[in-house]
C-alpha cells in the first residue's frame, strides 16, 4: 500500500524538479528516473493485487469538519488493472520523450512537469474512492493535458484545439459537478458507498432525478473517452500535442474514461431492472464512433489524425462489450461476464497498442519532421524496429489474430451476437444488438484497411533519402515501442491469464453475484474456451498455442521446399512496364489509396460534406437579426460615432484656428496687452 | 475425436485443399478452354507449372524483410483455415480450437499476406492492385461473416463444427437458405475471380499484386490462389450444404471432392462468359448484398 503513496510522491517530486531544469536532456532523464520508479512500485503492487486478489482500503485524509469527504484510496482488481497500464505506458511515453522532445523548439518546462502531474493524476483517478476528490483527480488531468495540447503555442490550430478541448471538456465537468452536489444534498457524504445507497434511494423514488443524474455521468464520461458525437474535440486535440504525450492521451486517458463508466455503473450506480436500460445506450453511442470514427479515418491522410479517429473508434469497442455487459447483468449473467471481460480486456489492451502506434508516428516525425502519410513513404529502411513494432501494432488493432486485439474482439463481437438466443430481451433489442455486432466485425476490416494504409505508405515503398535526419533511432525511442509490441504479442498468445485478471475485476468491483470463472471460461494455458450458459458447452474458442504450433511446423516445411528448390536470387530493379521512372514519380501517396470506397462514404447534405460519414467542413454561416436589432445593438454607429465625429470636427477647426492665428501672435500679444490695460483701466475707473 | 482420426483428418484437409488444388485449376483451365472452343492444357499443366517456377531464379527488387517472408504466409494461412473446414465428416480437425471469427481472420490473414507482398514490392501498379484487394476484401468479409453468423444463431454455437452438425441434423430453414444464396452470390468475389479478378487485372495493371514477383514467391501466391479458390467452394458445400454425410471417412471427402468439382464448375462457367467489373462496381454489388444478407440474420432471430 505505501508503494502506490510512494510512486504518486515521486511523481510529484519528479513534476516539481522538471519544472526547475532547464537542460532539455537533463529534466528528461529525470523524469525517465522518477517515472521508472514510480512504474516499478505500481506494477508491483498491481500485480500483488491481481494475482493474490487482495484489496488495499485506507483513508489518508478527511475534510471531516468542513465537508463529508475524503481521500479514500481503494485498490481492487479493477484499479490494479489501470494502475498496470499507467504505469506501462507512463515509462515508455517518458523514455521516449528524451531524445523526441529535443527535436522541438519549445522548452521542457512546459513538457515534462504537465505531463509528470498528468500520470500523478491517472494513478490518483483510479485508486481514489470519493466523489469530490474524483472529481479533483479528474480536473487535475484535464488540466495538465490541456497544457500539453497548446504545447506549441505560435501554431494557431494548436490554440484553437485547446480552446474546444478546454470547453468540451469543462462541459463535461459541469455536469460531474452538478449530479455531484445533487447527490450530496440526499447522501451527505461523497463516499462511493454511501452514494451507491443514495443513488438507490433517488432511483426509486424519484426516478426522473435518478436517471438525471446517471445521464450527467455518462455525459461527463463519454465526452472525455470521446464518444461521438460528444467527442468532436478529440480528432483535433490529440494530434497537437507532442507524440509521446498523444500516445500517453490515446492510450491512457481516454481508457480512464472508460475506466470511470465501469466504475460507476458497477459499484457507484444501484443496476435494477429500470437502469440496466442504459446499457442499451452506452453500446449504441460506442456502434455510432465505431462506425463514424473508424470510417472518417480511413479517409484521413494525416498519421496522427488517423489514430485520433482510431482512438474515438476503439473506445466505442470498449462500450459496446460495456453496454452489452450492463445490459445483460440480471437477465443472463454469463453473456454479461464474457461482455464486461471484453471489454475491460479490450481497454487494455488498446492502451498498449494505441499507445504505441503513436510512439511509431512520434518516431516517424522525428525523422522526416512530418507525419504526413502523403510525405513520407519506405521509412523500414532507416527504421525496421519501428516499421515491425508498427506492424505488431496495426494487426493487433486490428484484431488479427495471435495478437491480443483478437482477442477481446472475439469476446465483444461474440457477446453482441450471442444475445440472439437470450430468450427473455426483447426482439427489437436483440436485433440491434446483432445489427451492432455485425458492423463492429465489418468495422474492424475498415480498421486494418486504414493500419494497411499507414504501414504501406510509411514504411514500405521507395525510399526518399533527402527528407531524413540523421541516421538510426537511439535505443530510448525503440526500445518503449518494442516493450509494447511484445506485450501484444504476449498477452495475444496466452490470454488465460489476463482474461482471469479481467474477470476478476469485474467481480470486485460489482455488486451483483456473477458465475464463476471456471463456469464461463474453460482456460488452460493454451487458451480459452467460452460458456454462454449454465447447460451449453463451451461455443466458442480460441487456442493460440496450437495455432502458432501448426503454423510454425508449415511455415518450416513451405520455406525448407524453396531451399530445396534452391532458386538463384539476383537483385534488380523496379519494373515500370518498361518505362524508365525516378522513384519519387512512382510513389504511391497514401492519399491514393481505398479512393473508390472514400466516394461512396463521402457524400454532401445541406452544403455539409461529410468525409467518411464525419461532416469535414461546413458552410460559412448566414445568419441575420432584423435590421433595427442590428441598430439598437451597435450604438456605435447611430449614437458613438457621429457624436465622436462631431467633437473631433469641433476640436479639428479649433486647433485650426488657433493654427492660423498662431502666426500673429505679436499680434496677439499686442492685442492681449491693450485688452488687459483696457481692463486695468476700467477697473481703477480710470485713477492711475 | 482420437488422435488418430484426428490426424487423418488433418492430413485429409491438407491434401484436398493445398495438394489437390492445382488439379481443380487445370479442371478449369480444360473447362475454359472448352468453352473458348481451344483444346487446352494437360490437366496436370498447373503442377508443372507451380513445379517450374519452384526452380526460377528469384528476382528482388527491393531489400524488404517483408517481401520474403510474406508470400509464404499466404500459403500458410489457407492451409490453417483449411483446418476449420470440414471434409471428412461433420466436425472440422480444428474444430476446439477456434471458431467462426477464427476462420474469418484467418480468411483475412491470407489478404494481409498478399497486400504486404505486394506493398513491400515497391512498385506502383502493385500498390494500386493492393489497395484493390484491400477494398474487394472489406466489402466481401461481411457477407460471409454474415451467412456464417446466421448459421451461428440458429446453431446455438459459434463453432463450425457444432453448426453443421445443427444443419445437418435439423435440415434446411429460410434463414440458412438465404444465407447459401447470399454465399453463392459473393462466391466469385471470395475466390477472386472474374467478374472480381480487380486486384490482378491482367490487361489494366499487368497482374497488379503480382507483378514483382518471381520464382518461388510467385509460385506461393499462384498455388495460395488456386488453394483459396478450393477452400472457399470447401466452404460453401461442408458449411452450407452438408449432405450427404456418411459415416466412412473415406466416402465423405469423396462426396466432398464431387460437390467441389461441381461448385468449381458452375464458378468456371460464370468467370469465362463475364467481362470484369470496375472496382466502384464491385464495392456497390458487395455492399447490396451484404447489406442484403441481414434478412437472414432477422429471419434466424425470429427462429425460421
Amino acid at each position: 500500500m505505501e508503494y502506490l503513496y510512494f510512486s504518486f510522491l515521486s511523481l510529484t517530486l519528479g513534476a516539481l524538479l522538471t519544472a526547475l531544469i532547464r537542460n532539455k536532456i537533463g529534466s528528461g532523464v529525470l523524469a525517465v528516473l522518477f517515472t521508472s520508479i514510480s512504474a516499478v512500485l505500481l506494477i508491483d503492487l498491481a500485480l500483488d493485487v491481481l494475482f493474490n486478489n487482495k484489496i488495499f482500503e485506507e483513508e489518508v485524509f478527511s475534510l471531516l469538519p468542513l465537508l463529508n469527504a475524503s481521500i479514500f484510496i481503494r485498490v481492487d482488481a479493477l484499479s490494479a488493472l489501470f494502475l498496470l497500464i499507467v504505469a506501462i505506458v507512463s515509462f515508455c511515453v517518458c523514455l521516449f520523450s528524451v531524445k523526441y522532445i529535443s527535436s522541438y523548439s519549445q522548452s521542457s518546462l512546459s513538457f515534462y512537469p504537465p505531463i509528470l502531474s498528468l500520470f500523478a493524476s491517472s494513478v490518483g483517478l483510479v485508486c481514489i474512492k470519493d466523489l469530490l476528490f474524483f472529481i479533483l483527480f479528474w480536473e487535475m488531468m484535464t488540466l495538465t493535458s490541456w497544457i500539453l495540447v497548446v504545447f506549441e503555442r505560435e501554431k494557431k490550430q494548436a490554440l484553437k484545439a485547446g480552446l474546444q478541448y478546454f470547453i468540451a471538456t469543462h462541459v463535461a465537468t459541469a455536469f460531474l459537478i452538478l449530479a455531484a452536489v445533487i447527490i450530496y444534498s440526499y447522501s451527505n457524504s461523497f463516499e462511493f458507498s454511501e452514494v451507491y445507497k443514495s443513488l438507490g434511494n433517488i432511483l426509486v423514488n424519484n426516478s426522473l432525478l435518478g436517471n438525471f443524474l446517471i445521464f450527467c455521468f455518462f455525459i461527463a464520461f463519454v465526452t472525455k473517452a470521446g464518444v461521438l458525437p460528444f467527442g468532436f474535440w478529440l480528432p483535433n486535440a490529440y494530434p497537437q500535442p507532442p507524440s509521446s504525450a498523444s500516445s500517453f492521451f490515446g492510450g491512457v486517458m481516454s481508457k480512464l474514461a472508460v475506466y470511470a463508466i465501469l466504475r460507476f455503473f458497477l459499484s457507484v450506480i444501484p443496476l435494477s431492472s429500470t437502469t440496466e436500460a442504459w446499457g442499451f445506450v452506452i453500446a449504441f453511442f460506442g456502434v455510432i464512433s465505431i462506425f463514424i470514427g473508424t470510417i472518417a479515418a480511413l479517409t484521413q491522410d494525416e498519421a496522427k489524425r488517423l489514430m485520433s479517429f482510431h482512438a474515438i473508434g476503439q473506445v466505442g469497442y470498449m462500450l459496446l462489450g460495456i453496454g452489452v455487459g450492463i445490459y445483460f447483468i440480471h437477465i443472463s449473467p454469463f453473456l454479461s461476464v464474457i461482455a464486461l471481460t471484453g471489454g475491460i480486456f479490450h481497454a487494455f489492451n488498446n492502451s498498449i497498442y494505441k499507445s504505441l502506434l503513436f510512439l511509431n508516428a512520434g518516431a516517424i516525425f522525428y525523422k522526416t519532421s512530418t507525419t504526413d502519410l502523403n510525405r513520407v513513404s519506405g521509412l523500414i529502411k532507416v527504421m525496421p524496429l519501428t516499421a515491425l513494432a508498427a506492424m505488431v501494432g496495426a494487426l493487433s488493432i486490428a484484431g488479427v489474430p495471435p495478437f491480443n486485439g483478437f482477442v477481446s474482439k472475439l469476446l465483444i463481437f461474440e457477446s453482441s451476437i450471442w444475445s440472439a438466443r437470450v430468450n427473455e430481451a426483447l426482439f427489437l433489442v436483440k436485433g440491434a444488438f446483432i445489427i451492432f455486432g455485425i458492423i463492429s466485425i465489418f468495422i474492424s476490416a475498415i480498421t486494418l484497411a486504414s493500419f494497411l494504409k499507414f504501414i504501406n505508405s510509411a514504411f514500405m515503398g521507395k525510399f526518399k533519402e533527402e527528407d531524413i535526419k540523421g541516421g538510426r533511432l537511439s535505443w530510448s525511442m525503440t526500445l518503449p515501442q518494442i516493450i509494447l509490441a511484445t506485450i501484444c504479442v504476449v498477452t495475444g498468445l496466452f490470454p488465460s491469464v489476463p482474461i482471469k485478471f479481467m474477470y476478476d475485476a469485474i467481480l470486485v468491483s460489482s455488486k451483483i453475484n456473477l458465475p464463476d470463472f471456471n463456469q464461463v471460461f474453460s482456460a488452460d494455458i493454451a487458451g480459452i474456451g467460452i460458456n454462454y450458459c449454465q447447460s451449453c458447452l463451451s461455443s466458442g474458442a480460441w487456442y493460440p498455442l496450437f495455432i502458432i504450433s501448426s503454423t510454425i511446423m508449415l511455415s518450416l516445411i513451405i520455406f525448407s521446399f524453396e531451399r530445396y528448390a534452391g532458386a538463384k536470387i539476383r537483385e534488380v530493379k523496379t519494373w515500370y512496364g518498361g518505362k524508365e521512372h525516378t522513384p519519387e514519380e512512382v510513389i504511391y501517396t497514401g492519399h491514393s489509396f481505398y479512393q473508390p470506397f472514400k466516394e461512396i462514404v463521402s457524400f454532401k447534405v445541406g452544403g455539409i460534406y461529410f468525409k467518411g460519414f464525419y461532416p469535414s467542413e461546413f458552410p460559412p454561416l448566414k445568419f441575420a437579426f432584423p435590421k433595427w436589432i442590428t441598430k439598437i445593438i451597435q450604438p456605435d454607429d447611430w449614437f458613438y460615432y457621429p457624436l465622436a465625429n462631431l467633437i473631433s470636427k469641433f476640436f479639428d477647426r479649433m486647433s485650426n484656428f488657433y493654427e492660423r492665428l498662431n502666426r500673429y501672435y505679436i499680434f496677439w500679444f499686442v492685442l492681449g496687452s491693450l485688452l488687459v490695460g483696457i481692463l486695468v483701466f476700467y477697473f481703477y475707473g480710470g485713477k492711475l | 475425436m482420437n488422435f488418430t482420426s484426428l490426424f487423418l483428418s488433418v492430413m485429409v484437409n491438407i491434401f484436398v485443399v493445398l495438394l489437390l488444388s492445382p488439379l481443380f485449376d487445370g479442371f478449369t483451365r480444360k473447362v475454359r478452354a472448352l468453352i473458348q472452343s481451344r483444346v487446352g492444357p494437360p490437366p496436370l499443366q498447373s503442377y508443372y507449372d507451380i513445379l517450374k517456377l519452384m526452380g526460377k531464379e528469384d528476382l528482388k527488387s527491393t531489400i524488404n524483410p517483408l517481401f520474403r517472408f510474406s508470400p509464404y504466409l499466404s500459403v500458410i494461412s489457407i492451409a490453417m483455415a483449411s483446418l476449420l473446414i470440414p471434409v471428412t465428416g461433420l466436425n472440422p480437425p480444428f474444430n476446439f480450437f477456434g471458431d467462426i471469427f477464427l476462420f474469418i481472420y484467418i480468411i483475412t490473414v491470407v489478404g494481409i499476406a498478399i497486400i504486404i507482398t505486394a506493398s513491400a514490392s515497391e512498385n506502383p501498379f502493385a500498390y494500386v492492385g493492393a489497395s484493390r484487394k484491400m477494398m474487394l476484401h472489406l466489402s466481401v468479409e461481411p457477407i460471409l461473416a454474415i451467412a456464417l453468423i446466421t448459421g451461428a444463431i440458429n446453431a446455438g454455437s459459434f463453432k463450425i463444427g457444432d453448426i453443421v452438425s445443427w444443419y445437418h441434423l435439423s435440415g434446411p430453414n429460410v434463414s440458412m437458405l438465404l444465407a447459401t444464396v447470399c454465399v453463392f452470390l459473393s462466391l466469385q468475389a471470395l475466390i477472386g475471380k472474374i467478374p472480381f479478378d480487380i486486384s490482378e487485372a491482367e490487361q489494366e495493371i499487368a497482374e497488379g499484386v503480382l507483378i514483382e514477383l518471381s520464382g518461388p514467391k510467385y509460385a506461393c501466391l499462384k498455388w495460395a490462389n488456386m488453394a483459396r479458390q478450393v477452400l472457399f467452394c470447401l466452404v460453401f458445400s461442408q458449411i452450407f450444404i452438408p449432405w450427404p454425410i456418411t459415416d466412412s471417412l473415406i466416402l465423405n471427402t469423396l462426396i466432398a471432392l464431387f460437390k467441389v468439382t461441381i461448385i468449381i464448375f458452375i464458378s468456371t462457367l460464370i468467370e469465362s462468359l463475364n467481362p470484369r467489373l470496375r472496382i466502384d462496381q464491385a464495392l456497390k454489388y458487395n455492399l447490396t448484398l451484404a447489406g442484403f444478407s441481414l434478412t437472414a440474420i432477422f429471419l434466424a432471430l425470429l427462429g425460421v
